[in-house]
């Protein structure tokens, strides 16, 4: 079992390099923009006055990162099932002798720790140019702010797979919709930290879409071919 | 398996659902109303008001000559009034219209009053339920504005603080770094008066657009309240004498030219005690059924009354105080002379807000009005029993009806169609909505 589960591992690992490649430096190259953007603030105003914006006004310097997690995971989701749906492909690994929930949670699996290694990534770059310019408290509320963004990554994540693999067009609507409703609250325009109290109960809703997906999955197995 | 993911997406789509359906349907049908303003009219010796209505009020139509028929102004005992007559039964907070119409100035009381007194007596201090503390993001790091910058206008400091067990820790915005000596200065200094580090409730009004800088309050962990002025970069301190049994909750400042009250108090008792600039002396202000935590609280001060407004989401009250006269003694409570309950038109019943209740057994929703932090709760409709349930009931036998046609012969199963009968039931459109979705055909 875990030789195949590694083997899928190894197998998305190769299918999806260059995806990964460009989305990490597409990453890096979003996240020096920001920073350039939070430079640019001291450049034109005198500290006290960009710490009284950030802190007390509560503008969001790095407000332009809410999109980030969420286009980084569409793309990648779309690179790594798009091309086992050409041809059915997916269905050579639905023959591999292990459970179809194994096989298919260890595809997801492997797409929620890459962006969750990006999303590390971006959190720490964020971490590390807020800390310079603001004090503690500033980059915890960031941290606050940027999580949900992060977690609505996962859920866009998971959900555009639920569209891509579900064989009916009205159920992949499903997929879409439970996109759209999980990810909207997530990118509200809020206070700063301001949803920080519902995050664990967001959290609470990934196993449970983890678990939902396996129903598109039996769809997509157990369809009649064509 | 099959059935475990079914009913996890289930769950997941009846969520989102019941969030998203209401929210749509609201900003279709249902926009919120804003609260009701509410005062006291030294004229009319009553509280008057003027609120948004859903609907035709044909009365408020005829007031307003056809123009904005949907805003209604009325006082205590209903009867409705145009826009000049409102007006002109608070001249002490429209008295600019007022001086523009010639009717300045104003006698009441035996008294006169021009522009100029009136002014200088208005002001209006608010606390809505979302400024307390634990109703927002946290915010510890402050600035502490410098009381004599040596010129007319404030100067915002270079420099924040916090308040931690350590002590008064101020940082640089230049170096992001803490400043030692400073840090070290006022840190003894309130220890030396007796402060206990940490702060449970730093309150203070940290702005630049203000006459004057005022200082801040400080509640210590023991709950004592200690006033700190920043003075040619120089601590002054003052420990507050709180009358018996006052454990300060939450401190508003704001500064204004008459330089009579710096603020007011919220104890831990949900008492309201005014701060009198000149001696520190706290004048509490007797006002039934104030829950700070669920309602906004408004103290408007005119040259002879103070009205103070609070409000939920349904009803607003006004209790009118005489002005505390300037020689009550620290501690003294000051008893309201009216009182004037209302319930806002926006808690009123529309066929929008019926049907919202029919269509939506319960909802799912992250904003509430007394906080800026989001959590989700759920809140059953208003008319469960009456009107949603029948209506679940409808929707759940409909789809069992349909189920069991579409599958004649035995196809049928009995204990699926007992498991989507009883979602529907259960959640109504939402449940419906989501079997039309996830069931599959084949």
């Amino acid at each position: 079992m875990y030789r195949i589960l590694a083997g899928i591992f190894f197998k998305e690992c190769i299918k999806t390099r260059l995806c990964m490649l460009v989305l990490t430096l597409i990453s890096l190259t979003y996240m020096a923009w920001i920073w350039l953007g939070v430079h640019r603030l001291f450049l034109l105003d005198h500290p006290e006055i960009v710490w009284y914006r950030v802190m007390d006004l509560g503008q969001i310097p790095y407000g332009a990162l809410a999109v980030l997690p969420v286009v980084c995971a569409c793309i990648f989701c779309c690179c790594q099932f798009l091309p086992e749906m050409r041809d059915e492909r997916l269905r050579i690994s639905l023959h591999l002798p292990c459970g179809m929930a194994q096989l298919m949670l260890a595809h997801f699996f492997f797409g929620l720790l890459f962006l969750a290694l990006l999303y590390l990534l971006d959190g720490l770059l964020l971490t590390l140019m807020l800390q310079r310019h603001f004090p503690q408290e500033a980059v915890h509320t960031a941290h606050l702010t940027s999580l949900p963004w992060f977690l609505a990554g996962f859920f866009a994540y998971l959900c555009t797979a639920y569209a891509i693999l579900e064989p009916q067009r009205r159920s992949r609507l499903v997929g879409v919709l439970l996109g759209l409703g999980l990810c909207a609250p997530l990118l509200l325009t809020t206070a700063p930290g301001a949803l920080a109290p519902a995050l664990p109960w967001f959290a609470l809703l990934l196993p449970l879409l983890l678990a939902g997906l396996l129903l598109p999955s039996m769809n997509f197995r157990h369809r009649r071919v064509q | 398996m099959r059935a475990l993911a079914f009913v996890c997406l289930s769950v997941l789509s009846v969520l989102v659902l019941s969030w998203a359906l209401p929210k749509l349907y609201d900003t279709a049908l249902l926009s919120p109303l804003a609260k009701t303003h509410i005062f006291y009219s030294p004229v009319l010796e009553q509280c008057i008001y003027t609120e948004q209505i859903r609907g035709y009020d044909e009365q408020a139509a005829a007031k307003s000559e056809g123009h904005h028929a949907d805003i209604v102004y009325k006082d205590e005992t209903g009867r409705y009034y145009d826009r000049l007559a409102f007006e002109a039964a608070l001249p002490f907070i429209y008295y600019r219209n007022m001086e523009m119409r010639g009717l300045l100035p104003l006698k009441l009381q035996g008294r006169t009053f021009d522009r100029a007194a009136i002014e200088q007596a208005r002001r209006v201090l608010e606390l809505p339920a979302r400024h307390l503390d634990g109703h927002h993001p946290p915010q510890p790091c402050r600035p502490l504005l410098e009381a004599d910058p040596g010129q007319v206008a404030l100067v915002y400091p270079t420099d924040r603080f916090r308040v931690t067990e350590q002590g008064m820790i101020f940082t640089h915005a230049d170096t992001n770094e803490a400043e030692t000596e400073l840090s070290r200065l006022f840190s003894t200094a309130l220890a030396a008066r007796g402060f206990v580090f940490p702060a449970r409730h730093v309150g203070g009004n940290f702005s630049t657009f203000k006459p004057y800088e005022g200082g801040i309050f400080m509640v210590d962990a023991r709950g004592a309240l200690f006033h700190l002025l920043r003075r040619g970069g120089q601590p002054v301190i003052n420990k507050i004498v709180l009358p018996e049994g006052v454990v300060p909750r939450h401190v508003l400042v704001s500064e204004s030219r008459e330089r009579l009250w710096l603020g007011f108090v919220l104890d831990s008792r949900n008492h309201l005690w005014l701060i009198r600039q000149s001696d520190m002396a706290l004048i509490g202000l007797d006002v039934p059924g104030y829950v700070p935590d669920h309602m906004d609280c408004k103290l408007i001060f005119d040259p002879l009354y103070l009205t103070v407004v609070t409000s939920d989401n349904a009803l607003v009250q006004t209790t009118v105080f005489d002005l505390p006269a300037a020689e009550r003694k620290n501690g003294e409570i000051c008893r309201a002379f009216h009182t004037f309950r209302h319930e806002m038109s926006r808690a009123r019943e529309s066929w929008q807000s019926r049907l919202a209740d029919t269509l939506f057994p319960f909802r799912l929703d992250f904003v509430k009005e007394e906080t800026v932090l989001l959590r989700p709760a759920f809140s059953l409709s208003r008319h469960w029993l009456l009107h949603a349930m029948p209506f679940c009931l409808l929707l759940a036998g409909g789809w069992y009806f349909v189920q069991y046609r579409r599958q004649p012969g035995g196809g049928f199963s009995f204990r699926q169609g007992r498991a989507e009968t009883a979602l529907i039931l259960l959640t109504g459109l939402y449940g419906l909505i989501t079997l039309l979705l996830l069931k599959n055909e084949a």
